[in-house]
């Protein structure tokens, strides 16, 4: 196998790769997702069954995904071509409709979550009656279209900045306010006056739980959702990597950070909705009705409020952003069409997915896109990297000449023994609970 | 708090957080030495 393509963008530098990585990964799912599965899934129990699969599953996993990226330089049609020939290519294409049917979504939370930092600047009047305001915005579907249109213009005009221009600049600015919003919130409620009996129900793990599948599987969505394992997004920002690039220690990073900032967003917010009373089954409303009644008992309710709606729609766009460049290289790679072009077809499909997603409850849709797409994809991946090209090259060849840390043989132990057959109980298990959901 | 909490909050924020950190500051410090 080789270098199929030379001629290429690449990362300016190793900073900007990395926080671009975590662009991608932290957003949405960290600080709107997260919360949400967390707090329907038992608390305690979910986040660390979410913290093993990130270790034990993700880690090994995207080493070998961002290693073919980086061999290939190219997107998955190639990359998976170049192991499998024509059939790899056809999926290539398939699993690009994953990241696209994703911002179909997607940017409805970023159109709310947009149109509630003008409605914080404008007073907040969504504090009088937080879920009513919500109900009432979120079923204007001419309004809450017109709010996910503006968020892929944003998005839209960031990608067509090109790869460096574009999205490393926006991640440069981006990540470091993300995460200081992030930890100011989590301290103001973690200090919170009775705030204990919140914070043991987000950390204590019932293990009684982890009896369920549907724990499992939607832990392991989430891990994926949650960094982009699987849709080939890794396998996309590794081929702008240079051939010196630290794969494994760089994505050891990048994972670290994904798993705190999760982690952090499951602070600034299940604790404080134990403490008072709400309801932790709200589902994806989650952050737009309950949040809002947190705010009101605290003080500098306006100023919380803002930061972390900014927050959340700088973690959307970063994330919106790498959706539709993961979509875009496919096509741009594989069949060598000009990148504007490709950007702005893809735009003008998101947009039509994204009115038809506004009229109809995605809900379902996004089970089928996070929990079958991504493990589905991780699992192709994993057999085709662990199997078919061989789990002790992918070591041998790709990671560890370029790395400080030497993986030795137990990587292919884990790699072929319980990455694998984990990611295919996840796959079958949850296109069991697709259908079940009809 | 019960002393199982207290286990999990130092592995969330000590463990997993402190990682993090050392992770970042050894990626800044390799950066500054242009080893990247």
């Amino acid at each position: 196998m080789s270098n199929v393509s030379n001629n290429r963008d690449s990362w300016g530098s190793r900073i900007g790769y990395i926080l671009s990585t975590l662009g991608m990964a932290v957003g949405l799912g960290a600080m709107w997702r997260f919360p949400m599965v967390v707090a329907q899934n038992g608390g305690g129990a979910f986040v660390l069954a979410f913290a093993l699969i990130t270790i034990i599953i993700v880690l090994p996993a995207g080493w070998a995904e961002i290693g073919l990226g980086r061999k290939t330089k190219a997107g998955s049609v190639q990359a998976f071509g170049s192991i499998i020939g024509k059939p790899g290519e056809k999926i290539g294409y398939l699993m690009s409709l994953v990241p696209l049917g994703l911002n179909m979504y997607y940017l409805i939370i970023m159109g709310y979550v947009l149109y509630y930092i003008v409605q914080t600047l404008a007073g907040a009047p969504f504090m009088v009656d937080p879920t009513g305001f919500f109900n009432a915005f979120s079923s204007n579907r001419v309004q809450a279209t017109l709010w996910s249109l503006i968020s892929l213009v944003f998005v839209t005009i960031t990608n067509l900045g090109g790869i460096k221009k574009g999205i490393e600049r926006a991640c440069k600015v981006m990540l470091p306010v993300l995460f200081i919003i992030l930890v100011i919130m989590a301290i103001r409620i973690m200090t919170l006056p009775g705030i204990a009996e919140g914070i043991e129900f987000y950390v204590k793990p019932d293990f009684s739980l982890w009896k369920d599948p549907n724990l499992w599987i939607t832990a392991s969505g989430m891990a994926l959702f949650a960094i982009g394992l699987g849709p080939a997004f890794l396998l996309v920002y590794g081929s702008y990597l240079d051939d010196k690039a630290d794969v494994t220690f760089d994505f050891a990073t990048v994972a670290s950070w994904n798993l705190t900032t999760c982690l952090l967003g499951g602070f600034a917010t299940i604790p404080a909705v134990i403490l008072f009373g709400l309801d932790l089954q709200t589902g994806p409303g989650l952050v737009f009705t309950v949040l809002p009644e947190v705010f009101k008992q605290m003080p500098g309710t306006l100023f919380f409020a803002l930061i972390y709606f900014v927050a959340l729609f700088f973690a959307g766009l970063s994330s919106g952003i790498a959706n539709m460049e993961a979509t875009v290289t496919v096509w741009v790679d594989g069949k060598k069409l000009d990148r504007k072009k490709v950007v702005l077809t893809v735009a003008a499909i998101t947009a039509v997915g994204t009115i038809i997603c506004n009229y109809f409850d995605y809900t379902k849709f996004d089970y089928f896109i996070a929990n079958v797409g991504y493990n589905l994809s991780a699992s192709f991946i994993a057999i085709l990297l662990a199997w078919k090209f061989g789990a002790k090259r992918v070591h041998e060849e790709w990671l560890n000449p370029t790395s400080r840390i030497k993986l030795g043989n137990w990587y292919d132990v884990v790699y072929k023994y319980i990455v694998v057959p984990v990611l295919l109980y996840f796959t079958v298990s949850s296109i069991i609970g697709f259908v079940q959901l009809f | 708090m019960s002393t199982s909490t207290w286990i999990m909050l130092f592995i969330y924020v000590f463990i997993i957080g402190g990682s993090s950190i050392y992770t970042l500051v050894r990626t800044l410090k390799d950066s500054a030495n242009n080893k990247d």
